[in-house]
């Protein structure tokens, strides 16, 4: 079990050398356009870069002790995250192509569906106080222009 | 002389209608989030921020801070009644306050609560008037080599923010300087880190990614622990006895001056002042073993400090432009949504703003008394509304709330993109605090770090030879130590009493 942690930590300190050596070639490619060798967009990447692939280096090699389990929830928990973030995710899309009222009445109908998780038709209910309470928050109030999609909504 | 004036003047603004609103409503929306599960003072001024953009500077920032005083007290309500302890700094509260809760007197420790954090917090904002253009005045003497030995100060915020790794810290906040570099470069004009992506060339807006570090990741915290609505007993008249009263004076003041000078230490967490002010509490007091039994003094110490804490950050945020804590920060984006620089030019630039603000902070301080009282009871049901309604309004608000900020839809694929990754830091202890107060401070780095070495031909000595840069590099590694210290011995004092080792920030 406690593998797992290590080979985590490992992993991220191999991520950070891989993010430093990312900002270094940025660093060499803007390089050209400074005003002098310390003076430029070159300069911060550049020391940030040595920064990250020091420090991640330390994480990768350093032998760590009494590193503790990661527990990842049991299944029935899992889908319900993976289930709310594909949901996120799908809104994102969804907004310009339906437009703001209906992508979001669909998307907290499933939400609190699936979180609640409540019959259908209480999370309909649900979902259409919230979607009219954000609409006249942040539209009718603030006036933040939504995307209005296909069907003009 | 002229510092009072101002005050007054300051005084004169807030207490305009509108400004009172806000503050109000500030101090209500604060303490109905704090109590809620799921949202902390971090995630609700960050989704409130695109709320406060119809209003003016003035009034927007004076919400936003009695957002975050109101989620403090907030904090202490289900700390009290529930056990639960929102922060870390809050479970100081829970040893004695929660016994009390049992016993029937959760009414009186609210209230006791809600007094310790009003006399604390008031005299953090004293300390706020007298020490903050005290520091400005030196201030103005800064110049680029001055500005980056600060930024160099702000960096031992980190390490009280470390969680259990100080390398980990580190990376995390490296990588947060490096995504505040994303966009137009400075100097050249030329994209820097933008691989070709239009929206890459436009920046990250680092509100999308609080929202998703903060309110996204905590909601699936949130569901992964299948929080549910608690209930409990009677908590007895919310209005503390005489003898209540008598027993908490001496802890609210030497709560709130501990609390205060800690907090004056740019980056001490609330967490550190809540336990030492609890334990000098416990050695001073008479009757020690009454202590985690249910002692009235054991609730308004630490909440005092607290409090204090929190106004006393106020002071290097306004002063130097250094955020202590995560809810700071996100206050400190706020600033510079509106185009105000914290830091020393701040007081002589904007000083109507800055003493209308600490003008209504006292007003919020009292705001939180009049209304957290009678309304204990009511703050009290709210704890019991399902997680399965709160989930999907706080995920739709962080949605909505990313947008809004430039209307665009990739701020929000940002937050949703950072609240998987915060879950996944969050299941990993990576701490994510040092992300973001490197993003924030990131640009401020880089100016003044450029700037320096143009003045001096590319010689980094130049921060060294300066006295006021070298005296505050020198206070760095003075307060690097101090902290690394305070933080070993709150850890330990986390685990005594938790049993679980502790993520501070």
């Amino acid at each position: 079990m406690s593998q797992r942690k290590i080979t985590a930590d490992r992993a991220g300190g191999l991520l950070g050398i891989i993010l430093g050596i990312a900002a270094l070639i940025e660093a060499v490619r803007l390089y050209p356009y400074r005003s002098s060798p310390m003076v430029g967009d070159h300069t911060m990447p550049a020391l940030l870069g040595v920064i990250l692939v020091v420090l991640g280096a330390l994480l990768l090699f350093t032998k760590r002790n009494g590193p503790e389990d990661v527990p990842f929830p049991a299944k029935p928990r899992l889908s319900v995250i993976l289930g709310s973030i594909a949901l996120m995710f799908a809104y994102r899309y969804l907004i310009p192509l339906l437009g703001y009222a209906l992508s979001t009445l669909l998307v907290s109908f499933g939400l609190f569906k699936q979180i609640g998780p409540y019959r259908w038709h209480v999370s309909l209910v649900f979902a259409i106080v919230l979607t009219a309470s954000i609409y006249l928050i942040f539209a009718v109030w603030l006036k933040i222009p939504f995307p209005v999609g296909l069907f003009k909504l | 002389m002229e510092t009072f004036e101002l005050l007054l003047s300051g005084f004169m603004q807030a207490m305009t209608p509108q400004n009172l609103l806000m503050a109000g409503i500030g101090a209500l929306v604060g303490t109905f989030v704090g109590v809620l599960p799921g949202l902390g003072p971090t995630s609700a001024i960050a989704i409130l921020l695109p709320l406060t953009t119809v209003l003016e500077p003035t009034q927007a920032i004076i919400m936003m801070a009695g957002i975050y005083y109101g989620a403090m007290y907030g904090g202490s309500t289900t700390a009290i009644l529930l056990n639960i302890p929102g922060e870390v700094s809050s479970v100081p509260t829970c040893l004695d306050g929660y016994p009390l809760a049992k016993k029937g007197r959760g009414g009186p420790a609210l209230g006791v609560a809600a007094i310790a954090s009003f006399a604390a917090g008031t005299l953090g904002v004293i300390g706020l008037v007298f020490f903050a253009p005290f520091l400005a005045d030196q201030a103005l003497k800064f110049g680029p080599p001055e500005y980056f030995a600060l930024m160099l100060l702000a960096l031992t915020v980190m390490i009280n923010l470390a969680g259990n790794s100080i390398v980990k810290a580190l990376i995390m906040g490296v990588f947060g300087y490096l995504l505040s570099m994303v966009g137009i470069g400075p100097s050249s004009g030329m994209p820097r880190f933008a691989y070709g992506s239009n929206d890459f060339t436009g920046g990250f807006e680092m509100i999308s990614i609080i929202i998703g570090l903060f309110a996204v990741t905590e909601v699936l915290k949130g569901i992964e622990e299948k929080r549910t609505a608690v209930s409990f007993g009677n908590i007895g008249s919310i209005y503390p006895s005489m003898a209540d009263l008598r027993k908490s004076v001496k802890p609210m003041f030497q709560g709130g001056l501990v609390g205060f000078l800690l907090g004056l230490l740019p980056g001490c967490s609330a967490a550190v002042s809540t336990f030492l002010a609890y334990d000098l509490q416990k050695k001073t007091s008479k009757h020690p073993d009454q202590f985690g039994k249910g002692a009235m003094e054991g609730v308004a110490a630490p909440e005092a400090a607290n409090n204090a804490t929190s106004s006393a950050g106020f002071i290097p945020l306004f002063a130097l432009g250094i955020p202590a804590s995560p809810p700071l920060a996100v206050l400190l984006a706020g600033l510079m949504i509106y185009g105000l620089a914290p830091g020393p030019v701040l007081f002589e630039q904007n000083p109507k703003f800055v003493w209308t603000v600490i003008a209504s902070m006292f007003i919020g301080n009292l705001m939180l008394l009049v209304l957290n009282l009678p309304l204990v009871g009511i703050w009290a049901r709210l704890t019991r509304v399902p997680y399965g309604i709160l989930a999907p309004v706080i995920l739709m608000l962080s949605t909505i709330g990313a947008y809004t900020v430039r209307n665009s839809l990739f701020d929000v694929s940002v937050a949703l993109v950072f609240g998987v990754l915060g879950y996944l830091l969050h299941k990993y202890r990576w701490p994510v605090a040092p992300l973001i107060l490197c993003f924030i401070l990131g640009p401020m780095l880089e100016q003044s770090f450029i700037q320096s070495m143009a003045m001096s031909a590319g010689n980094p000595l130049i921060f060294f030879k300066r006295p006021l840069s070298l005296s505050i590099i020198v206070l760095s590694v003075a307060l690097l130590f101090l902290s690394l210290n305070l933080m070993r011995r709150t850890k330990q004092r986390v685990r005594q009493e938790t049993g679980q080792q502790a993520e501070i920030a």
